[in-house]
């Protein structure tokens, strides 16, 4: 079965998948949007998502978590989905305050150099027409899509930047 | 002289685990029963800590056996042990300072 959403939050898209699980859906692979699904168990697993500090670390990574029992379903990118067998314990990747931070605050530093490259992106859209003089519809529309996906890239950097901040609180508590 | 700094609860205790070689798996059960199941290591946290401890030289793979079957174990190094120590010589100086609230009690 394939389902397709988008998730700009990690943490809906973790509930989400084990919401999947326990109707008996076992994540196999995620591409661009698109999970697909094996019939599983009901409950079967339960699922994490990690953010790598680079591509080039995922062998040493997935070697690392199977060796806990944790499989590497899919690789997107520096996203890796994992899953182990529910034993009802929970499944957290991050068990303290700091790595917690840091682990978001990687997230928040992607959401922010794709946030600038958004801006980057509308300033070319804009100068380049005002330039040559040919500002036409098409100009409009792409700058449209720009500044949709800018605001929807600054949402989910808020909301990360949020969290970050709740733990630190906690940290200094 | 560089001040250090408290060693976190995971810092500490991935350290004393590491007292005699062993892999990642055994790190995390080590920790929960000598805590109890207080501290339950994530993977993820346990993966960026021994990475990092790596690159400070305070532990190091004990066994690069080339045979794939083979868990990756690590072992605390010469530095390792004084980080240690430096932080066991902290805690002591608080346990004999909580003292004086005891003394108050009394």
């Amino acid at each position: 079965m394939i389902k397709l959403k988008f998730f700009l939050d990690k943490d809906e898209e973790v509930k989400w998948l084990n919401d999947q699980s326990r109707k008996g859906l076992a994540l196999k692979k995620y591409i661009l949007g698109f999970y697909i699904f094996d019939k599983c168990e009901e409950d079967e697993y339960v699922y994490e998502i990690d953010f790598l500090n680079s591509v080039s670390e995922y062998a040493s990574f997935k070697e690392f978590m199977n060796e806990n029992n944790i499989h590497v379903v899919s690789r997107w990118y520096r996203w890796v989905y994992l899953r182990k067998v529910n034993d009802y314990k929970g499944f957290e990747l991050y068990s303290d305050l700091d790595s917690k931070i840091e682990h978001y605050q990687k997230i928040k530093t992607m959401f922010k150099i794709a946030f600038i490259i958004e801006l980057a992106c509308l300033f070319i859209e804009i100068i380049v027409p005002l330039i040559t003089s040919q500002m036409r519809l098409i100009n409009f529309i792409f700058i449209s899509i720009i500044v949709f996906f800018s605001i929807v890239i600054f949402g989910a950097y808020s909301k990360i930047d949020e969290k970050i901040n709740n733990y630190i609180i906690q940290k200094e508590a | 002289m560089i001040k250090e700094i408290a060693l976190t609860e995971t810092t500490f205790y991935i350290l004393l685990a590491l007292r005699h070689p062993n892999h990642g798996y055994g790190i995390i059960q080590e920790v929960e029963k000598l805590t109890s199941n207080r501290v339950v290591l994530g993977a993820g946290t346990l993966y960026g800590a021994l990475n990092s401890l790596m690159k400070k030289n305070w532990i190091e793979l004990y066994s690069e056996e080339i045979s794939s079957r083979k868990k990756k174990q690590y072992i605390i190094t010469d530095l390792g042990r004084q980080a240690f120590e430096r932080e066991v010589i902290r805690l002591k100086e608080l346990i004999n300072c909580s003292k004086l609230m005891e003394d108050l009690n009394d």
